[in-house]
C-alpha cells in the first residue's frame, strides 16, 4: 500500500478493482464505511460478480475476468480526453514532460507489440523505451540528463505517448473487451475521475485480482498510472493500495522470502553481476538509491559479522548468484522433473494452493523427502493417501513438524499498510509444537555442525554465519539485528559519533549518514528503527513496533506513535505530493504536510516523504549524487529522475505502458490486436499430451470462463479454517457460482452436484445457482462466466475438490505470479 | 335401611376408574406447575421433570380406554353408550338434581334414573370432550413443534390449557359429590367396593336397580 | 437505569460473518454438521447452538440486483411474549431494556417458541421426554451488566453493529435512514424504534423490511393476549369459582340437612 488502512476514511471515491476487500480484508470496510458515512465518498466496486464487497457498492460494474488493462486504460483514456486529470500535478510530480527516444514505437503501431521485440526469444530489447538524454558539463563533470518537452503537447513525450496509446481504449472497446455496459463504465469513469480535481482524493484498493494474471504486472503499472494522472498518489485518501491477504505477507517480502530479492528489496546479485563493483552499480547514483551499496554492507554485517570486510567486498563471494527463475511454477516444474530432491513447506499447502494442483501433487511424490511444518495436518503432509493414490506407489518420506500458531509465539506482524506491531507470546504453544524460530534454529545449528571443522571455501559462508539469537532463540534478539545495531562507533563524515557500539540504530537517516558503512549491521534497512526506543506519546519509551500510543495529530489517522510503518515512521508514502510544487497543501481540509517557510522544514501530521529542510524552490544538483540530484518537487525520491512514472522505461520485462493482452485461455480473440497472449510469458508444456500435464484448453472444448477467489470464512489453503468447526459450518463444502443463465442452460438447480472441468482436471462442487453472476456480452459473443474458492481439498471438517485442479501453469511475465483468475472450463450436471 | 350390596362396576370398570383418576390428578398437578407462574416447582430441573411426568401420565391417560376397551370391551361400551345417551328425563332430571336435590336433597319431581344420574352423565361427557381436545393439541404440542405453522401450536397450547380447566373444575364438583355431597357421598364405595347398597340403587338409580332385579328375575324363571 | 440497545446498520454490513462467529465463541456453542445448499448462509436456522446468524437475500428490485445481508437474532422487544408466557420467569425483562434467559431457571416448556412473533427462540430438546432448554440471543447479559459490549459488537469488522444507549441508537437510527433516502434509496427506514414496545435490536434498512425477511409488522401474537390476558386469569376464575361454589353448596346442605334433623 503507498497509503494504509485507516487512510481509507479519507477517501472521496473508492474504487475497488481485482479485490474484494469486504470478503477478504473485513476489517478495512470499517474505514471504507467511515469514509462513506462522515465524507459521503462513493464505493465502486468492478469485479465479475456482484461479491460482498460489490453488494454494498454505491456502484457496481461487471467485468470480465482478465481484461482490467482495457478498463483502467479506459478510464486513463477518459480522464486524458476529458482534461480531468490534474495537470499542475502531472507536469510536477510524473515524467509526462519527460522526452522519450524517439524511435520508441507502441503496440497502435506494431500490431500488438512495442518497439523492441524479439520473436525468437519472445522478449524485448528495451533500449527504445528510455529517455531523451542530453550530456552537460556541470562544474567540469559530464552529466546524462533526461530530455523535457516544454509543454504537454509535445508528440514525444510521455504524455503524448500515453494519450495516444489509451487513444485506443474508448467506452466502445471497453464494453466489447470487458463486457461492461457503456454506460456503466461511464458512470464508474465520471465518478472516479471527479477525484482529479485538486483537493479531492480517490483510491484504488486491489488485490490477486489484479496481480494473479499473465499481465499481472501491467495490471498494477494501470493503476499507477491513472493514479498519477489524477494526482491520487501521495495524498491522504489517495494511493494504489494493495490488500494483502496474510497477516504478515507484508513482512514476508520486505524481508525477501522471494527467490529474487534480499531484505529490504535489494535484489538477489545475479550471475551476471559476478562482483561486487558490478553489483553495487545497479543502484541509480541520483536518487536514494544511492545508498543503496551502504544498505547492502549493513546487510552483509548482519550476516557474517567479522567476516565482511572491506577487503573481501563484504562477503559478496558468499551470496548465490541467481541463474535462472525459481519461482513457484518453476520450481514445481523441478520436482515434476526430479531435479529437487527435498522440500520443507513451512505454513504452505502446495497441494491445494498451487496451479494445475494435480500436476504439483504428482511432483511432490517425486521428491525423496518432505518436510511439512503446520498447525494441523494438510492435504500437503497427507499427499501420498490422497484418495485414489496408493501410499506404496509414494517413495516420498513425509515428515510432519507440529508449528505454533501466532499466539504462540512473540514477534512482529506488519499490515498491508506498511506498519510494524510487536505481539507478545499469549499462550503456549500444546504438547511437541514448536514454534518457527525453533525449528529453523535447530536445522542451523545442525547445519553448523555438521560442517565444523570443513576447510573447503564454498563451506565459510554457513560456517561464519553470525547466529546468536540464544537458545532457545529470541525473536527480540533477530528483531535487533534487523533493526540494526552499531558494531563500532558509527560516525558520520565530519567524525561526529551518531551512535555508539552496540546501542541500536535509531532509523535509517544514519545508515545514509554513516561514513563507514562497515560499523552498523543492520538486517533490513527500511526496518531501521522499529525496535529501536520510541516515545509512545505519552513520554513512554519502548521499542518503535511495541508502542500503542493513540494519539492522532490532525486526526487524519496517522497515530504516528502506534506500532512504526517503514519507512522511517512513514505512513503516506510519496506525501511530499501532499502539497503542491511550491508546498502549499492542495486543500486545506485534507493538509499532510506543507513547507513551513518560517521555520525552513516540512511541516504536518505525518513523517515527510522528503529530506526535512529541502525547500520547494530548491534546484538540482546535476552533478550531485543521491538526494542532492534532485529538486525540492522530486517528490519521488526513489526514482532517478524524482518523478512518478506515467512510462516505464526500465524495469518491466513486458513494455513500458500497459497493454491488453487475453489471458492464456480465453473464450476470444483480441479486439485490440493481433498478438493474443503477453507476448514474453512463458507457457510451460512438461507432458502437455498427457493426462497429468501442462495443459491448455481450447474455446471450443471449455467455452466458459472460471475465477477462483477465497471467502471470508476460510483461510488460503484452508488449513487454519477447515479444521475450525465454527467456520467450517459456515462454509461447509466446494461450491461453484454460476449464472442463472447457465443454470437453465445446463439443466442445473441450485444446491445441484455438477461436474467442472478444464484442460487440467475435474471436479465436483455444490451449485449455487445466482443472479450475482451474469452472462456477457464480449466482441458479439454471449459468454458465461463462472467462479469458484479455492481454499478447499480433501482433509479437516471442511472438504471438498480443490479449485486448482483445474487452473493452468502460467504466470506473469515479469513476476511468475500464476493467472488463477481467468481459465476456461466446461461445466455439466453431475449424475449422482 | 336394607344392607344387601348390588354389584355395580366390575374390577375392570374401577381399575379404569382409578387409574384415569390417579393420571389425570398428575397431569393436573404438573400441567399445573406451568400453567400457574407462581408455582416455583415448575423451573429448571424440577420443572423438566414435573414436564416429564406430564408426558408419562399423559401416555398412561392415553392408554387407559384402549387398555380398558381390550380387557372388558363389553361392560366399558354399554358404559360408554349409557353415560353418553341422553334422554328427555335426563335433561329433566338434570335441572331438578342442579336447582333442588343437590342443595336441598328433596328428589321431589326427580324423575328415576339409570346406571348413571343425569349428574354422572354430564361429568363423563365433559370429560370425555375434554380428553379428546387435551389428546390431540397435547400430541400436537409434544410432536408438532417445527412441523406445524406457530399459529397452530398457539391455539392448541390455550385449547390445552382451557380444556384442562373445565377438566379440573368437574374432576373437583365430581370429588366434592362423592366424598362431601351428603346426598351422594356413598357412591364412592362403589367405585371400591363395586357395589351399593340396595337403598342407595333405589334412590339413585330406580331404573338401572329395576332393570337388574327384572332381568335376575326372568334368569331365575328361566333357570326354574 | 437507562436503556441500551443494538444497531445494526445493514448498509455497512459486508455479511462477513463475524458477529455469528464471536457469538459462537463467546458462549462457546458447538458447531453443526452442515451442507451447502446453494446458498452462503449458514447454519440454515437459528438453533440451540446458532444464536446469532446471517442472512443472505438475493433481491432483484428497481436498482438491479442487490444483495443484502442481515445480522439476525433476538430482537429484545419492549412488550416481549416470550417472556410473559415464560411460567418460570427464566426470561426476564432486563432493567437494561433486553431480555435476559437463565437458562438454569428454564425447563423446556417451550412457549416462548410459540409466542415469539419472530421465531427467535429455540429449544434444545429431547422429543420424546420434552427435556431441554430454550436458547436465544440475550445480549451478551453477562458482558453487559459488567459495561463491556456484546461479543458481536466488539467483533464485528466493518462496524455495521452499534451498541449503546438506547435514545442515541434511535436517534443515530434515524439520521442513517434519512440521510440513505437523502441519496435515493426511497424505501430506507429504521426498523424497531416502536415496533412491539421498540426493538432492543433495530435495523438500518435500505430497502422494505420484507426484502431482508422481516415481517413488515410484526405484532403481539393474538393467542398469546388472549391466553394471558383472558383464558389464564378466566381459569384461575374458574378453578376458584368452582371451590367457592362447592363451599356454598356444603354449607347450605348442612344447613339443610341440620334444618330436617331437628324436624325429624
Amino acid at each position: 500500500m503507498t497509503n494504509h488502512w485507516i487512510d481509507l476514511k479519507n477517501a472521496d471515491v473508492v474504487l475497488v478493482i481485482g479485490g474484494n476487500p469486504a470478503e477478504n480484508h473485513p476489517a478495512s470496510m470499517l474505514w471504507v464505511n467511515r469514509a462513506r458515512e462522515e465524507r459521503k465518498a462513493r464505493l465502486v466496486v468492478v469485479d465479475p460478480r456482484l461479491t460482498r464487497t460489490g453488494a454494498r457498492a454505491d456502484l457496481y460494474a461487471p467485468i470480465r475476468s482478465g481484461t482490467d488493462i482495457v478498463f483502467l486504460g479506459g478510464l486513463i483514456n477518459h480522464a486524458i480526453q476529458r482534461r480531468l486529470y490534474n495537470e499542475e500535478y502531472v507536469k510536477a510530480y510524473t515524467n509526462a514532460l519527460t522526452l522519450v527516444h524517439p524511435q520508441y514505437r507502441g503496440p497502435a503501431e506494431l500490431n500488438g507489440v512495442f518497439s523492441g521485440f524479439d520473436p525468437k526469444k519472445r522478449s524485448y530489447n528495451p533500449e527504445t523505451w528510455q529517455y531523451q538524454t542530453r550530456t552537460e558539463t556541470v562544474t567540469g563533470k559530464p552529466v546524462t540528463l533526461p530530455r523535457m518537452a516544454a509543454s504537454l503537447d509535445d508528440p514525444q513525450c510521455v504524455f503524448a505517448h500515453l494519450k495516444r496509446h489509451y487513444a485506443r481504449y474508448t467506452p466502445e472497446m471497453v464494453e466489447r473487451v470487458c463486457g461492461t455496459p457503456k454506460d456503466l463504465f461511464l458512470k464508474v469513469a465520471e465518478t472516479f475521475c471527479a477525484t482529479g480535481e485538486p483537493g479531492k482524493a480517490g483510491t484504488i484498493l486491489y488485490a490477486m485480482g489484479q496481480t494473479q494474471h499473465t499481465v499481472g504486472t501491467q495490471n498494477v503499472r494501470a493503476m499507477a498510472i491513472l493514479q498519477l494522472l489524477l494526482g491520487n498518489v501521495g495524498i491522504p485518501g489517495g494511493g494504489v493500495n494493495a490488500l494483502r491477504g496474510e497477516s504478515n505477507v507484508q513482512g514476508s517480502t520486505d524481508m525477501a522470502l522471494l527467490f529474487h530479492d534480499l531484505p529490504g528489496y535489494l535484489g538477489c546479485p545475479t550471475e551476471a553481476q559476478a562482483d561486487f563493483a558490478k553489483f553495487t552499480a545497479k543502484w541509480d547514483t541520483t536518487s536514494f538509491w544511492a545508498n543503496g551499496p551502504k544498505f547492502f554492507v549493513n546487510l552483509m554485517k548482519a550476516w557474517w559479522g567479522e567476516a565482511a570486510t572491506k577487503e573481501n567486498d563484504w562477503a559478496y563471494h558468499y551470496l548465490p548468484k541467481v541463474g535462472g527463475n525459481y519461482s513457484w511454477i518453476p520450481l514445481f516444474e523441478a520436482l515434476y522433473t526430479g531435479k529437487i530432491k527435498g522440500l520443507l513447506a513451512m505454513g504452505q499447502n502446495p497441494a491445494v494452493c498451487g496451479p494445475n494442483a494435480r500436476f504439483e501433487r504428482k511432483a511432490l511424490g517425486n521428491l525423496d523427502w518432505l518436510v511439512v511444518m503446520e498447525l494441523f495436518e494438510t492435504e500437503t503432509s497427507a499427499f501420498w493417501h490422497a484418495p485414489g493414490v496408493d501410499p506404496k506407489t509414494i517413495k516420498t518420506e513425509v515428515f510432519l513438524l507440529p508449528a505454533a500458531d501466532a499466539m504462540q509465539k512473540a514477534g512482529s506482524i506488519v499490515t498491508s499498510g506498511r506498519l510494524i506491531q510487536w505481539r507478545d507470546r499469549v499462550a503456549a504453544p500444546p504438547g511437541e509444537a514448536r514454534e518457527d524460530i525453533w525449528i529453523l534454529d535447530r536445522i542451523c545449528r545442525t547445519l553448523k555442525a555438521l560442517y565444523k571443522g570443513s576447510t573447503a571455501a564454498k563451506d565459510r559462508p554457513i560456517l561464519d554465519l553470525v547466529w546468536d539469537y540464544g537458545d532457545p532463540p529470541e525473536a527480540g534478539r533477530v528483531a535487533r539485528e534487523i533493526n540494526g545495531f552499531a558494531l563500532g562507533d558509527v560516525k558520520d563524515k565530519d567524525g561526529k559519533v551518531l551512535v555508539e557500539p552496540g546501542k541500536t540504530i535509531p532509523g535509517l537517516a544514519v545508515l545514509a549518514a554513516a561514513a563507514d558503512p562497515g560499523t552498523i549491521a543492520c538486517g533490513n534497512w527500511l526496518y531501521a528503527g522499529y525496535f529501536h526506543p520510541a516515545d509512545d506519546g505519552t513520554g513512554v519509551a519502548m521499542p518503535a513496533a511495541k508502542r500503542r500510543g493513540l494519539k492522532d495529530p490532525g486526526g487524519r489517522g496517522i497515530y504516528p506513535y502506534w506500532g512504526w510503518a517503514w519507512p522511517a515512521n512513514r505512513r503516506i508514502l510519496y506525501n511530499r505530493c501532499s502539497a503542491r510544487p511550491d508546498g502549499r497543501p492542495w486543500s486545506e481540509v485534507m493538509r499532510l504536510i506543507w513547507w513551513d517557510a518560517a521555520q525552513k522544514e516540512w511541516a504536518g501530521y505525518d513523517v515527510p516523504d522528503f529530506p526535512p529542510t529541502k525547500a520547494p524552490e530548491t534546484r538540482a544538483d546535476p552533478a550531485g549524487t543521491g538526494l542532492a540530484a534532485q529538486s525540492g518537487t522530486d517528490a519521488f525520491l526513489m526514482k532517478a529522475d524524482g518523478k512518478g512514472w506515467l512510462f516505464s522505461p526500465k524495469g518491466l520485462t513486458d513494455g513500458p505502458l500497459p497493454e491488453h493482452y487475453e489471458p492464456l485461455e480465453s473464450p476470444i480473440r483480441n479486439p485490440l490486436s493481433r498478438v493474443q497472449v503477453n507476448p514474453v510469458v512463458r507457457v510451460w508444456e512438461t507432458d502437455k499430451d498427457k493426462e497429468v500435464g501442462d495443459r491448455v484448453g481450447a474455446a471450443e472444448q471449455f467455452p466458459i470462463i472460471c475465477t477462483t477467489y477465497r471467502l471470508t470464512e476460510h483461510f488460503q489453503a484452508g488449513a487454519m479454517s477447515r479444521t475450525l468447526p465454527w467456520l467450517a459450518e459456515t462454509q461447509p463444502e466446494m461450491f461453484v457460482e454460476i449464472s442463472k443463465e447457465l443454470a437453465a442452460e445446463k439443466r442445473i438447480k441450485n444446491g445441484d452436484r455438477v461436474i467442472v472441468t478444464s484442460a487440467r482436471g475435474r471436479i465436483r462442487a455444490v451449485a449455487m445457482v445466482t443472479g450475482r453472476f451474469k452472462p456477457f456480452r464480449v466482441d458479439g459473443k454471449l459468454v458465461h462466466h463462472i467462479g469458484m474458492p479455492w481454499h478447499y481439498g480433501w482433509v479437516g471438517l471442511a472438504t471438498g475438490d480443490s479449485a486448482n485442479d483445474l487452473t493452468p501453469h502460467v504466470g506473469d511475465a515479469n513476476t511468475m505470479i500464476p493467472e488463477y483468475k481467468a481459465f476456461l472450463v466446461d461445466l455439466r450436471k453431475a449424475e449422482v | 335401611m336394607n344392607g344387601r350390596a348390588i354389584s355395580r362396576f366390575t374390577a375392570g370398570e374401577r381399575l379404569f376408574h382409578w387409574v384415569y383418576f390417579v393420571a389425570f390428578l398428575t397431569l393436573a398437578t404438573t400441567g399445573a406447575f406451568l400453567y400457574l407462574p407462581w408455582f416455583s416447582f415448575a423451573i429448571g430441573e424440577s420443572g423438566e421433570t414435573s414436564r416429564l411426568l406430564h408426558r408419562l401420565f399423559a401416555l398412561l391417560l392415553l392408554a387407559v380406554p384402549i387398555l380398558t376397551l381390550i380387557v372388558s370391551p363389553k361392560e366399558f361400551r354399554a358404559d360408554l353408550r349409557e353415560g353418553l345417551t341422553w334422554r328427555a328425563e335426563d335433561r329433566r332430571a338434570l335441572r331438578v338434581l342442579l336447582t333442588r336435590y343437590y342443595w336441598t336433597g328433596d328428589p321431589a319431581g326427580l324423575p328415576p334414573q339409570g346406571k348413571f344420574t343425569a349428574g354422572q352423565k354430564l361429568n363423563i361427557g365433559l370429560q370425555i370432550l375434554a380428553f379428546a381436545v387435551m389428546a390431540v393439541t397435547g400430541l400436537l404440542l409434544w410432536f408438532g413443534r417445527g412441523l406445524l405453522p406457530v399459529g397452530l401450536l398457539r391455539w392448541s397450547l390455550i385449547l390445552h390449557g382451557g380444556a384442562a380447566v373445565a377438566a379440573t373444575c368437574f374432576v373437583l364438583v365430581h370429588i366434592y359429590m362423592v366424598t362431601l355431597l351428603p346426598m351422594t357421598n356413598q357412591a364412592i364405595a362403589s367405585m371400591f367396593l363395586g357395589t351399593v347398597s340396595e337403598e342407595h340403587a333405589l334412590t339413585h338409580h330406580p331404573k338401572w336397580y329395576e332393570a337388574l332385579v327384572r332381568r335376575r328375575m326372568s334368569r331365575a324363571e328361566r333357570r326354574g | 437505569m437507562a436503556k441500551v440497545a443494538m444497531l445494526v446498520d445493514t448498509t455497512l454490513c459486508t455479511g462477513c460473518r463475524g458477529c455469528q462467529v464471536a457469538c459462537k465463541q463467546w458462549w462457546d456453542l458447538s458447531a453443526e454438521v452442515t451442507g451447502n445448499r446453494g446458498s452462503y448462509e449458514n447454519p440454515p436456522d437459528l438453533s440451540h447452538s446458532t444464536w446469532t446468524r446471517v442472512t443472505f437475500h438475493e433481491v432483484e428490485d428497481g436498482r438491479g440486483l442487490q444483495w443484502y445481508h442481515l445480522a439476525w437474532g433476538c430482537v429484545h422487544c419492549t412488550e416481549a411474549a416470550c417472556v410473559d408466557v415464560c411460567p418460570t420467569a427464566a426470561l426476564k425483562y432486563h432493567p437494561l431494556g433486553f431480555v435476559s434467559l437463565e437458562r438454569d431457571l428454564c425447563n423446556g416448556c417451550g412457549y416462548c417458541l410459540t409466542a415469539c412473533p419472530f421465531d427467535i427462540p429455540q429449544l434444545e430438546s429431547n422429543v420424546l421426554t420434552g427435556r431441554g432448554k430454550a436458547t436465544k440471543c440475550n445480549l451478551c447479559q453477562d458482558r453487559v451488566t459488567e459495561g463491556l459490549i456484546p461479543a458481536c459488537v466488539k467483533t464485528c469488522p466493518p462496524g455495521a453493529i452499534r451498541f449503546g444507549d438506547r435514545q442515541q441508537m434511535v436517534t443515530l437510527g434515524r439520521t442513517r435512514a434519512a440521510a440513505l433516502q437523502e441519496q435515493g434509496f426511497a424505501e430506507a427506514s429504521l426498523y424497531g424504534p416502536e415496533l412491539l414496545g421498540g426493538l432492543g435490536r433495530m435495523f438500518v434498512l435500505a430497502a422494505r423490511p420484507a426484502k431482508y425477511g422481516l415481517p413488515e409488522r410484526p405484532t403481539y401474537p393474538l393467542a398469546v393476549t388472549l391466553w394471558q390476558r383472558l383464558f389464564q386469569p378466566l381459569g384461575q376464575l374458574g378453578v376458584l369459582a368452582t371451590v367457592f361454589g362447592l363451599a356454598a353448596n356444603w354449607v347450605v346442605t348442612r344447613r339443610l340437612r341440620g334444618k330436617k334433623k331437628e324436624e325429624v
